[in-house]
């Protein structure tokens, strides 16, 4: 009986637990449309004006603000509270490094593009660089928060992010369809997700009244 | 594992398994505790599949023991009890799974 109990699968198992919820799908897919909006204002207009960009950098804050308040109104109070210990608070701090790195590589990027650094190689053109070091940095980033968070559907979702960056840049100036359908596909796997979620999770009232 | 005189090796006896924990309800919000720092009450009945009266009883048993420890906590308005395994309850647990590890190892085939 007790021979059986495998511990490591148990905690696995627990801290997986907490990523069943769609959220973090529905959060990844909704992120890939200002992307989209922003290629179709392109599309609409030569040169979009400060406003619409405001607007669309703003439009990435609304999948944030329903991410962190779906967590805690919603899903905290029918999951429960669970602090985990310190191998997965190390993987956390270490996943903290990667998305620094990654801000610090896309800083990076942007300044090699700023500065026409861009090297060119059998006359491709400039942008297939940046594209492809830009798919390449989503693919690992991705990857490493599958790894560090035990969340495996990320590797699926950074090669819909790189596939989507390479598909807006090379349909700049019309509205790119594979992000959209991307972004569906992660909206309506995380809906379903979260339906069951909450049909397997109905709300605890009991808090309140323990002793 | 006891050692005798001649140097052969018996089974711990059934009286040295800690039946606080033995106890299948116990066994799994113990395991469960284990593997975390500290868990909710909400968090245990749904790792468990324990109902909420069940999951307060066993908890008290082992809290009266000492094998956990209870924190009350808010997040936002919200109350929340936190449940952790002391130093002892984690030892008690370490110590079970041995004893029953080595009854099962030198279990006749």
């Amino acid at each position: 009986m007790t021979t059986n109990i495998d511990l490591k699968e148990l905690e696995r198992k627990a801290f997986k637990s907490t990523f069943q919820d769609g959220i973090w799908d529905i959060y990844l897919g909704l992120m890939l449309l200002p992307m989209v909006f922003w290629s179709a204002m392109v599309a609409s207009k030569d040169d979009p004006s400060t406003w619409a960009v405001v607007f669309t950098f703003g439009l990435l804050g609304v999948p944030y603000l329903l991410f962190h308040t779906s967590k805690k109104y919603l899903i905290l109070p029918r999951l429960g509270l669970v602090q985990f210990g310190a191998e997965r608070q190390r993987k956390r701090k270490k996943l903290g490094l990667v998305m620094a790195l990654s801000v610090l590589g896309t800083a990076v990027i942007v300044l090699i593009t700023a500065r026409s650094l861009i090297p060119t190689f059998n006359n491709l053109p400039e942008w297939a660089f940046i594209v492809g070091l830009m798919g390449v940095k989503l693919v690992i980033v991705f990857s490493l928060i599958a790894y560090f968070l035990d969340y495996p559907r990320a590797y699926l979702y950074g090669w819909f992010y790189a596939l989507s960056i390479v598909n807006l840049f090379t349909q700049m100036g019309s509205v790119p369809l594979l992000p959209v359908l991307f972004a569906g596909l992660m909206i309506i796997f995380g809906a379903t997700l979260l339906i069951q979620f909450l049909r397997n999770h109905p709300l605890q009232s009991h808090e309140v009244s323990h002793g | 594992m006891v050692e005798q005189e001649n140097g052969a090796y018996t089974s711990p006896s059934p009286g040295e398994i800690d039946k606080l924990i033995h106890e299948p309800a116990r066994l799994m919000i113990v395991a469960n505790l284990s593997v975390v720092k500290s868990a909710d009450f909400t968090f245990l009945m749904n790792r468990t599949g324990l109902t909420w009266g069940n999951l307060s009883s066993h908890l008290s048993k082992l809290e009266n023991a000492g094998y956990v420890e209870m924190e009350k906590t808010f997040v936002g308005k919200r109350p929340y009890t936190l449940v952790r395994l002391t130093g002892n309850g984690r030892s008690a647990f370490q110590t079970y799974r041995e004893t029953m590890a080595q009854i099962f190892d030198n279990l006749p085939e």
